[in-house]
């Protein structure tokens, strides 16, 4: 009997889903024939665009800049040097911010339960990275820019991977000639 | 008046998601409450469609989308009276 009832009000509300549906496709139809205003369900970040080539090419400008630092080390600095250190400096921690302001937006808009399924450790891997960067902010240690790209590129490697494209390693063409993450797209 | 409108964006999902219909009124009869969803010409974003999260003392409706990505209520900022077009009164999902 109960058996029977719980068959009896599955059918009715498939009948529900089906009435729903095409109330839908009737509206649709009207749609078509009369153009209804569309109502904007206005998103902050409609584009769906990320990339993570931009962290990559800042994490490598990290360690250019560090080694253009670590030539002036020794070195009698004239006017012209002090400013291109000023510069050197500054520069390299903007483009460490950008190592960390990036991976925060993938990782707040564009990870959702199915990406961190995919991918269990981003979580803690997304945090070395802003641990990471903020060290090369504050020093000129170069094994902590290196140690930056390799987890930017751990995470490159994630994000392709959620995308379904795989990647190779291949040493970026200009300096610092470092190893990096692309994806095979083609 | 009644309005029929389309959902376009998913800044209201999962209570609206883009494709599915609205038909909405400006029968006002009813007093506005905190949770509806209404259709508002925004000065800047045009006409869209969001949930009221609150109305301030100067009778000004701050509003709130119910996605991830929606526009922040800061960002919309504090709509007038007269920016209100109409409330939801039905909606027809695109999927059951």
């Amino acid at each position: 009997m109960l058996l029977v009832f719980i068959m009896a009000a599955l059918k009715f509300v498939q009948a529900i889903n089906r009435g729903k549906k095409m109330i839908h496709k009737i509206t649709k139809a009207l749609d078509c024939v009369l153009n209804f205003k569309s109502v904007s369900a206005h998103c902050d970040v409609p584009c769906g665009i990320y990339d993570p080539s931009t962290m990559q090419v800042a994490a490598l400008t990290v360690i250019r800049f560090m080694d253009q630092i670590a030539e002036l080390d020794g070195k009698e600095l004239t006017l012209a040097d002090q400013a291109k250190l000023v510069r050197l400096v500054s520069e390299k921690e903007i483009h460490a911010e950008k190592v960390k302001h990036e991976v925060r937006i993938m990782w707040g808009d564009y990870f959702k339960a199915a990406q961190f399924e995919a991918c269990p450790g981003t979580n803690e891997l997304v945090h070395n990275i802003m641990l990471t960067g903020s060290k090369c902010k504050q020093g000129i240690n170069r094994d902590d820019s290196l140690a930056l790209l390799a987890l930017v590129n751990e995470f490159a490697s994630s994000f392709w991977k959620t995308k379904g494209v795989e990647t190779f390693t291949a040493t970026c063409p200009y300096p610092p000639a470092q190893d990096v993450v692309y994806p095979k797209l083609g | 008046m009644i309005l029929f409108r389309r959902i376009s964006g998913n800044s209201m999902h999962p209570t609206l998601c883009d494709g599915d219909y609205i038909i909405a009124h400006n029968y006002f009869f009813k007093k506005l409450s905190i949770g509806d969803i209404v259709i508002v010409d925004h000065a800047i974003y045009g006409e869209i469609i969001k949930r009221v999260s609150h109305i301030d003392d100067a009778d000004n409706l701050w509003l709130v989308g119910d996605g991830v990505d929606t526009l922040s209520t800061q960002k919309m900022g504090a709509i007038p009276r007269s920016a209100l077009a109409a409330r939801i009164l039905w909606h027809i999902k695109g999927k059951a």
